[in-house]
């Protein structure tokens, strides 16, 4: 298996094939996201990079650097609420239980904000309430 | 007081015609401005809730636990998930259910199996996952984020540990019907370990391996 740096959409359709929407900057496995209305933050694209990626969600085209994790790392998870992005978790060279924080709306590079329980990598994660 | 006093002789007749211009319904209009709080795309809320994974021996688990998005903090426990299990084939909510479909099991060594359980969870109480349905296909490798608009949930691609091969199908689910996944459209290609996102209209698939 070769990774691959290819974006490709669906608008929600039951029954449509996906669309093709863009690239990442290089190939990528393993990566996450959060995301907004407008726009999708996309972590990690390479291994165990600390790479921050956005596209616009709805305009096709290529991703634009955004900034940095606080340490690089792939096998993350990702959420938001619309307006703060998080990632957790992932593989550094070992798992690790790191948190970071972004702004969704401003690029710039991702904060430290805690911890997971214990390290975990390949998890998934939601919000809601 | 003087300046005063002048100042309040300089008002002109205009302004004293804007002032009383003002109608009934601009006054109504005024006393209808009421704070209507932050509101939240239908697919999120304030509170992350993370699940499954592994740890550092390798070992899948089936730990939820949650934080306030935003917060400096740590998480907390929440629950448990009906099985250990990573790599879930799609996470996702509408701002009430939160689900965590499928993923990849790992019970022995590194035999790796797809799995196709998936839980919901009411993410402002925390407890342990209940059934929903079963993934319309097992799959290990699959979406680590949410790929929801807040009525349908999305999964695309992953690795079936049954033919051993990348797929290249999506399904969905109803996020407030209990159900399995039904079929979708297709992938481009069979890939697997791919990004996932949305931004209320629209499910990315962002990169993987083929």
């Amino acid at each position: 298996m070769a990774l691959v740096n290819t974006i490709e959409y669906n608008d929600f359709s039951t029954s449509a094939n996906v669309t093709d929407f863009g690239n990442l900057s290089s190939t990528s496995g393993n990566n996450s996201s959060a995301c907004s209305t407008v726009r999708a933050v996309l972590a990690a694209p390479g291994v165990a990079a600390n790479v921050l990626e956005y596209v616009t969600v709805a305009s096709t085209g290529n991703s634009s650097d955004f900034g940095d994790l606080d340490t690089g790392r792939d096998s993350l998870s990702g959420t938001s609420d619309g307006t703060t992005g998080e990632f957790f978790g992932g593989n550094d060279g070992s798992t690790t239980d790191e948190i970071d924080i972004i702004t969704i709306g401003t690029t710039g590079n991702g904060t430290d904000v805690g911890n997971l329980l214990t390290g975990n990598q390949d998890n998934g994660s939601l919000s809601g309430q | 007081m003087a300046n005063e006093i002048e100042k309040v002789n300089t008002i002109a007749i205009a302004d004293i015609e804007k002032i009383n211009g003002k109608t009934d319904d601009n006054i109504e209009k005024l006393n209808t401005f009421e704070f209507a709080g932050v509101t939240f795309p239908a697919w999120a809320g304030t509170r992350a809730v993370v699940g499954g994974g592994t740890s550092a021996v390798h070992a899948d688990q089936n730990v939820l636990q949650y934080k306030t998005v935003g917060a400096t903090a740590n998480t907390a426990d929440f629950g448990d998930l009906q099985s250990m299990r990573s790599m879930h084939q799609c996470a996702g909510s509408n701002q009430t259910r939160g689900i965590f479909g499928g993923g990849m099991g790992r019970p022995v060594g590194s035999q790796v199996y797809g799995v196709a359980d998936t839980d919901y969870i009411t993410v402002a109480s925390t407890g342990n996952g209940t059934d929903f349905g079963d993934m319309d296909l097992e799959s290990a490798y699959g979406i680590r984020s949410g790929c929801s608009n807040g009525t349908l949930l999305f999964s695309a691609g992953g690795w079936s540990g049954t033919t051993s091969a990348n797929l290249d199908q999506m399904e969905y689910y109803t996020i407030a019907s209990t159900g399995n996944g039904t079929d979708a459209g297709n992938l481009s290609e069979a890939k697997s370990s791919c990004g996932g996102t949305s931004g209320d209209s629209r499910y990315l698939i962002h990169g993987g391996a083929d």
